[in-house]
């Protein structure tokens, strides 16, 4: 039997709707949650929906790709193929799950607030298909792990990861509820639909889908591709709430618009960009990062919102510029912590591929390639213990990734330091200006503390590196380490002889830190934890100095975390900075009026 | 500048036919397709279509118009469907090209009357 064509019915349905009769219009979609603000109630009749799905179509469209993904899957799981996959490329995958799988639990969530609390039939029509789309996303990111939880314990953080406290889950976390949970609806609306799933995600599902298949990872790169045939659907709530909000309130858009866009670009610099620039193996990268976000992100989204009449972002010109530097400097983060993450980073740096992020980032040797470079004569000259942390690197109040990551080493115009401000009697610390505007105008919404802040108030015990990885839910069989075994820095080991190696420990500079460092201080010292930076170093450290240490002794604290590890010794002097002034040697700490939560600079002396 | 919109398609042995047949409803329009295995780009200047008739002449069998999701893992630019044709546009003409428009809508927004003016004082490092 013919049915009658959607269009002809569908307008009318999908309108059903009532007159509330037994309880007030505000007690049924409060401010607080609906979020309709400037907007007049009547307006809402205007949603309109452009991509439209009936309940029929859906179901049948939903069962024909769920029939595709798994039997791929099925397939595949009777094959070799996972075996011989690459362990830089496993760990896209690794960490993809661990980062992503609960979150589409959530995103569930945001969708049926959206359902429950948005203003128009329409609407709130489209995101029951969007909770159902997400409710799939769960399942199937966990589904297709927990077959590979036999060959590797990392897989078991697909679940796992979310209900830790491990550093980069707390970063996701802060930006999710951010995104989510927090906001009213018309706000979600915008972040999540509009800005995240029409913009960043497309990344992680569509272009990192052609380096999963070009490394041979079939069965990832068709789940997540056939993720994203969803999001392509149910992100087009967004679109009309966004054109309703510009008629009636373009201030409140573009706002929401900016924040989300930047603390999006934050987390996917270290979600995405390592992966696809150091993880994949070289042969099988289609584009670079840089390259995958101008298209998805610099040109397409622009695009878009100045189709609703919005503008750039103000800050565009410092993303763009962070497009060069800000994945390379978490690589090296999340590489130097290895330990701290659930997935094996793989370092990427031979001769090949260091030529290849030559040509396509020529600032990266003059930025990074020093601070490898003493990594690799460490690595060559069996001093691993130089290669791992005995400190945390100190994180932004915002966007919760290691302060100096939104900048680079010899980059003048986005340098490695702190932003801070003084707010309520506490230093909060910021990796750039847009992370401190965001959170001191949205702060109510977006605070949550950081590891730092944790660990200083004493709810991180014992408050050592093993500590803080048991606090973080890391077991040594996940914990993570390079994922090629170290084989890419051998090359590097016939070029050079020892003696010309800058990663020499230097007796007189580099004394050295017991690892007792953050543990109680002797009798009638304080302790007194700084945000310290070594110059040439990539990020600011947590330093914990004593009141009764002279400021040369704390500038050798500070050096020993960073000195003959990711800087080459000097036969130099040290020479610290605080407050814009350069302070004396020979007094002591509490003499100099640094004190806690401080900015700390520690250079070499000029000889 | 040009403002680029289109589907972008998974992998799928019907990739190769929906190009076709957005090609053949496209007269006129030039249709930049870009493969990058896993999904396919395909794009024009402004406004493209496709119709569900062009499609099961190239695919040579019937196609529901709701098929065509299950292929489509993003799109850029505004969709509109009904059961017979899918079509992808941009309502405005003037690009983000250049910076800030003085004459925007968020001329007055936080980035004039933010933190740089009100909120918190920077400190040196």
């Amino acid at each position: 039997m013919a049915r009658m064509a959607r269009e002809k019915w569908y307008d009318i349905a999908r309108d059903l709707d009532w007159e509330l009769s037994y309880v007030d219009y505000e007690a049924v979609f409060p401010e607080w949650m609906s979020g309709p603000g400037k907007i007049p109630r009547e307006v809402w009749a205007k949603w309109d929906e452009p991509y439209k799905v009936t309940y029929p179509e859906y179901v049948a469209t939903q069962r024909e790709k769920e029939t595709g993904a798994y039997s791929v899957k099925a397939v595949l799981q009777k094959s070799r193929v996972f075996d011989q996959l690459d362990e830089g490329w496993k760990s896209v995958a690794k960490e993809h799950f661990g980062a992503v799988a609960l979150v589409e639990d959530l995103a569930m969530y945001a969708e049926l607030r959206m359902a429950r609390f948005g203003l128009s039939p329409a609407w709130r029509n489209m995101a029951i298909f969007g909770a159902l789309d997400e409710t799939r996303h769960t399942q199937i990111s966990l589904y297709f792990p927990h077959g590979l939880l036999g060959k590797d314990p990392q897989y078991d953080w697909a679940h796992k990861a979310y209900q830790t406290n491990q550093w980069g889950i707390i970063a996701a976390r802060a930006t999710f509820d951010g995104m989510m949970m927090n906001p009213n609806v018309v706000d979600v609306a915008i972040q999540l639909p509009f800005t995240f799933e029409t913009g960043f995600t497309n990344l992680q599902f569509v272009a990192l889908a052609a380096d999963a298949l070009e490394s041979g990872d079939i069965n990832f790169a068709n789940m997540i591709s056939s993720i994203q045939t969803d999001e392509a659907r149910h992100s087009q709530q967004g679109g009309p709430t966004l054109e309703i909000l510009v008629e009636h309130d373009p201030r409140r858009a573009q706002w929401i618009i900016d924040k989300t866009f930047w603390v999006s670009a934050r987390l996917f610099s270290i979600l995405t960009g390592p992966g696809m620039d150091y993880y994949t193996p070289l042969p099988m990268r289609k584009q670079s990062y840089k390259e995958f976000m101008q298209e998805w992100i610099a040109g397409q989204f622009l695009d878009q919102i100045s189709d609703y009449g919005l503008k750039k972002p103000w800050y565009w010109d410092e993303f763009m510029a962070g497009l060069d530097t800000w994945h390379h400097s978490l690589h090296l983060g999340v590489w130097y912590w290895r330990p701290t993450v659930w997935w094996n980073p793989q370092g990427g740096i031979s001769p090949d591929e260091r030529e290849w992020l030559h040509e396509k980032y020529p600032q990266w040797e003059e930025q990074f390639g020093a601070i490898w470079d003493v990594i690799i004569d460490n690595i060559n000259d069996n001093r691993m213990e130089l290669t791992l942390p005995e400190t945390l690197p100190w994180l932004c109040n915002m966007c919760h990734l290691p302060i100096g990551t939104a900048g680079s080493p010899h980059n003048e115009k986005f340098p490695v330091r702190s932003y801070p401000v003084r707010y309520n009697g506490n230093t909060y610390h910021f990796c750039s200006r847009p992370c401190r505007q965001i959170w001191w105008e949205d702060r109510d919404t977006l605070y949550d503390r950081t590891v730092i802040e944790r660990l200083l108030g004493g709810e991180i015990q014992p408050p050592t590196v093993e500590g803080i990885l048991t606090w973080m839910g890391l077991t040594p069989d996940v914990m993570g380490d390079d994922a090629y075994d170290y084989r890419w820095a051998k090359p590097y080991a016939r070029t050079r002889s020892p003696r010309d190696r800058p990663g020499r420990p230097h007796e007189t500079t580099t004394p050295g830190m017991p690892p007792e460092q953050i543990a109680p201080p002797p009798p009638g010292a304080r302790p007194v934890p700084v945000n310290a930076l070594f110059e040439d170093d990539f990020v600011t450290q947590l330093v914990v100095v004593l009141d009764t240490d002279t400021v040369e002794e704390a500038a050798r604290k500070v050096a020993a975390q960073v000195v003959g590890r990711r800087v080459a010794p000097r036969d130099a002097g040290l020479v610290v900075r605080h407050a814009g002034t350069v302070v004396p040697g020979g007094i002591t700490v509490a003499e100099s009026g640094i004190s806690a939560l401080d900015v700390v600079t520690v250079g070499w002396a000029e000889q | 500048m040009s403002k680029s919109v289109g589907p972008v398609l998974r992998m799928s042995d019907d990739v190769d036919g929906i190009v076709a047949a957005i090609v053949d409803d496209n007269p006129g329009q030039e249709v930049t397709v870009v493969d990058r295995g896993a999904y396919t780009r395909v794009s024009a200047d402004g406004e493209l279509r496709v119709t569900r008739e062009s499609i099961e002449r190239h695919l040579g069998r019937e196609f529901a118009m709701r098929q065509l999701e299950g292929l489509m893992s993003a799109f850029a630019g505004r969709i509109e469907m009904t059961s017979e044709e899918v079509r992808w546009r941009l309502k405005r003409g003037n690009p983000v090209s250049g910076g800030p428009a003085a004459s925007g809508p968020a001329a007055s927004g936080p980035a004039a009357s933010g933190p740089a003016a009100s909120g918190p004082a920077e400190e040196p490092t």
